[in-house]
């Protein structure tokens, strides 16, 4: 019976100190076989891009004809690596700490943080020759690319949405439901911010309990300034006053942005859960029928239309949902967002082997095709859609989804670029009319803006200044955004609150980051 | 010369005995100690080895050079740190709100305890403590939300608010009301949980007291004050000493993931603030390990301080 007992109480520490002991220890690394020379051995890369782990995990995963013709096209093994929209910013700097980043990793740190890893080696230089992969060749000799240089070598792949600076030009969109307008006697849009507030207050008067605006997420929040100071819709971003240049958010432009928030937060048009929403919960609120006006949405997805159709019963998504043109700035033009065509890249670690490297370049290569594109998009051609008129039509089954057929390609077709064939022409057109006639509004609607509105400015030749304070200054970046949130939510003058907590930002290298600038600016012959 | 040799001998001997002695209670109780080995191993695996990383508070932390290769950076992030504004608001914030749990969250659960105690009927008194003990087990993640959802602005006590024709009241918003909330919502999920060592202290007292008490004629009020109280005056000190030693703690979990930019001004915290250097604003790992030492360091010598205050002069038993 003794014996009995020490047994097992042998046998549970056993396990206990066992089990403490796995949890700590570092997980069996499968070493493929990857001597170098012998690029046709098999090669497994880890890789995180958001949500893949639920690709792999889908019921069809196995059968995900375009992810196993492109493993067998490389001789490779893809383990994913989960990133969420939640987590994916601290995994990375997580992983870098720890040693444990992945071979391939969709993500965005800023500058500063880019330099650094850069010059201590975490991340892994590109080659200098890129002949050999023509696809990225192409896209890294791009101007906006610049900025990306650190020593003159890049170490990252800008993901690609598109291929000019303007194509961003609906990355700021505002939604708005067009009939409660009508319903209000608005058939015109608002020529300025007073018209759009006036607008706006009579739908809500006419549907009593909604909103009337609110936001994707807190960054959409600088869509307002794209109506009097555009280069204030990303809050680190610089502009030039009087030949000097100077933080975008110090300008007195900025002040008319600010004034017409607080304006929408007090006269109870902007939703007043905006500041503790989470990202998407105003997207939804608008879809749901909560809210007449919406800061985001550029595109309208298949689960976002279900949603809208769910809460707006008999109501035609395409007609209702309209986009609405910025009212013009001060010297008369209508301004849309603008940049460099990407705003996240795809890094590599510096601890990877330069046979690993080698193959995911191939990938990287292959995955920035048209014909990767397309097939990650639209699915295999005559078996997924087909080619009508040069219109992309449809092929697959009711309720018959890409998503639900490539599973895991529906999750890696984003570690290279975003979308870039929609208004390209070449994205398949849903079998739902609703869905159909959304896209065309989409596509229709980027174009109209293109000949009616102004690109914001941009120049990428100074965005490629890096000096130690306007690296610090990036970082400051959130700040800056939780500060404008602040004034917003706040009471008395704005404008004088705004111009202190400028006046704050001296003590934070502000002035520093000017000088520096302007001294590398007058250098490189900017102006 | 023979006295002191023997008496080296006898020493070493008494020595050599006292060690057997402690070896056979090992031995004798070797299953308790082999049931206390994980837990040993778990601190010093999860508590104690990460502990060598607060040398970064002193390094230029380098990535690729890793913790113990870093180079050593002359103090650079303690200027840093100590000249930052935002730690300084966040450093009273930190005591601000801490004091403020010490002073309103820490009696209730005493209180509670008692009230517990001087119920008379046992199955109503299981139910309350089932009751007031549940919330602790929810997570702040999941708490969060639903209290965001009652109290946003189309929440269900704004709907209330309107429905008897009051304004609507962004609790959530403004630095006082959500204050307010944190202390309220904190004694809400975490009294119950916490009057449990109370209850065990007074289920420790012997019913005899209470009925010789009682037979001398005392009240239900004059039974507590001096019987229960004394008792758990005792424990109450240990569980200050130990409130104070984590009073720069502050309560991460719950600010977190209630706060939003409109409250930073009062409820930022050290730990909050910590979280954003590290992975928001990306001020590096030195940095926020060294806002980290700081806390730790101030926590130690509060705790030392208030171990030292409990014992020397409110007489009480302390930690150690």
């Amino acid at each position: 019976m003794k014996f009995k007992q020490r047994v097992k109480v042998g046998v549970a520490l056993l396990l206990a100190v066992g089990t403490v002991l796995t949890g700590c220890g570092k997980g069996e690394e499968k070493s493929p076989n990857t001597s170098p020379g012998q690029a046709s051995e098999p090669i497994e890369l880890s890789v995180a891009v958001w949500d893949i782990q639920a690709g792999f995990d889908a019921p069809n995963a196995k059968n995900d004809t375009v992810y196993n013709d492109l493993t067998k096209k490389f001789n490779i093994t893809i383990k994913p690596v989960q990133i969420t929209w939640n987590d994916w910013q601290e995994k990375a700097k997580v992983w870098a700490a720890s040693k444990q980043l992945p071979d391939m990793f969709a993500n965005e740190i800023d500058m500063g943080l880019y330099q650094t890893w850069a010059k201590q080696g975490v991340l892994k230089p590109l080659p200098d020759d890129l002949s050999p992969y023509p696809n990225l060749q192409k896209f890294m000799s791009d101007e906006s690319v610049k900025p990306l240089k650190v020593d003159g070598k890049f170490y990252s792949i800008p993901r690609f949405g598109s291929e000019e600076i303007g194509d961003a030009r609906l990355g700021r969109p505002i939604r708005y439901r067009k009939d409660w307008a009508e319903q209000a006697g608005f058939t015109k849009e608002p020529q300025s911010f007073e018209e759009f507030l006036a607008m706006t207050k009579a739908v809500m008067k006419q549907h009593p309990g909604i909103a009337g605006l609110t936001i994707n997420s807190k960054g959409y929040l600088l869509t307002q300034f794209l109506g009097s100071f555009p280069e204030m819709v990303f809050s680190s971003n610089w502009t030039q006053e009087n030949g000097k240049w100077i933080p975008a958010f110090t300008s007195e432009r900025a002040h008319t942005g600010i004034q017409q928030l607080r304006t929408l937060y007090t006269d109870g048009v902007l939703d007043k859960d905006f500041a503790i929403q989470k990202d998407a919960d105003g997207t939804n609120k608008f879809l749901s029928g909560q809210s007449f006006a919406l800061y985001g949405l550029e595109g309208v997805t298949d689960d976002q239309l279900a949603t809208f159709k769910k809460a707006n019963p008999g109501v035609s998504a395409s007609k209702a949902i309209g986009y609405m043109n910025i009212w013009p700035a001060a010297d008369g033009k209508r301004y849309t967002m603008a940049g460099a065509p990407y705003w996240s890249n795809t890094f590599f670690p510096g601890t990877l082997s330069d046979e690993k490297f080698k193959r995911a370049l191939q990938v990287m290569d292959y995955m920035l095709s048209d014909e990767y594109r397309v097939l990650g998009i639209n699915g295999i051609e005559n078996v997924d859609y087909k080619v009508e008129n040069g219109q992309y039509v449809s092929l697959l089954k009711q309720d018959e989804t890409l998503a639900d057929k490539y599973p895991v390609t529906s999750k890696l077709v984003w570690l290279a670029a975003w979308d870039p064939l929609l208004y390209k022409g070449k994205k398949v057109v849903s079998s739902d009319p609703e869905a159909a006639g959304l896209m065309k509004l989409q596509i229709d609607t980027w174009n109209r803006f293109k000949q009616e509105d102004s690109t914001m400015p941009v120049n990428f030749e100074f965005n490629a200044i890096s000096t130690p304070a306007k690296i610090k200054f990036a970082a400051l970046d959130p700040n800056i955004m939780d500060d404008i949130v602040k004034v917003v939510l706040g009471k008395g003058d704005p404008i004088a609150q705004w111009k202190e907590i400028v006046k704050g930002y001296d003590a934070k290298g502000v002035p520093e980051a000017i000088k520096e600038v302007n001294e590398e600016a007058a250098k490189r012959g900017i102006k | 010369m023979q006295n002191s040799a023997s008496h080296i001998k006898y020493g070493r001997q008494s020595g050599l005995g006292a060690n057997r002695r402690k070896w056979q209670e090992v031995v004798k109780h070797k299953y308790f100690y082999l049931m206390i080995l994980p837990v040993v191993l778990f601190f010093l695996i999860f508590a104690y080895v990460p502990m060598y990383g607060v040398v970064l508070a002193f390094k230029d932390f380098n990535y690729m050079l890793g913790i113990m290769d870093s180079p050593w950076n002359n103090f650079q992030n303690f200027r840093d740190v100590l000249s930052d504004p935002n730690f300084k608001h966040a450093f009273n914030n930190t005591l601000f709100i801490s004091f403020g749990r010490l002073i309103i969250e820490f009696p209730i659960p005493i209180l509670l305890a008692i009230l517990l105690n001087e119920m008379r009927f046992g199955r109503l008194k299981r139910i309350f403590q089932t009751v007031f003990t549940f919330p602790h087990f929810i997570s702040w993640v999941v708490l969060s939300g639903i209290i965001t959802n009652i109290l946003n602005d189309q929440g269900v006590l704004n709907q209330i608010l309107v429905l008897f024709g009051f304004e609507k009241n962004s609790i959530l918003l403004h630095n006082g009301s959500f204050l307010g909330l944190l202390f309220t919502s904190n004694i809400w999920k975490e009294a119950g949980w916490s009057s449990i060592i109370y209850l065990a202290a007074i289920a420790g007292i012997n019913p005899e007291l209470y009925e010789a008490a009682s037979i001398d004629g005392a009240n239900r009020y004059q039974q507590m004050k001096a019987i229960t109280w004394p008792v758990l005056r005792n424990t109450a000190a240990i569980m200050l000493i130990l409130a104070v030693g984590g009073i720069m703690n502050g309560g991460f979990d719950q600010i977190f993931n209630l706060y939003n930019p409109a409250v930073y001004e009062r409820a930022d915290i050290l730990d909050t603030f910590v979280y954003r250097s590290a992975f928001v604003d990306s001020t590096g790992f030195g940095y926020s390990t060294t806002v980290g030492l700081l806390k730790s360091a101030i926590n130690c010598l509060l705790l030392f301080g208030a171990n030292f205050v409990v014992k020397r002069v409110f007489k009480e038993e302390g930690l150690y």
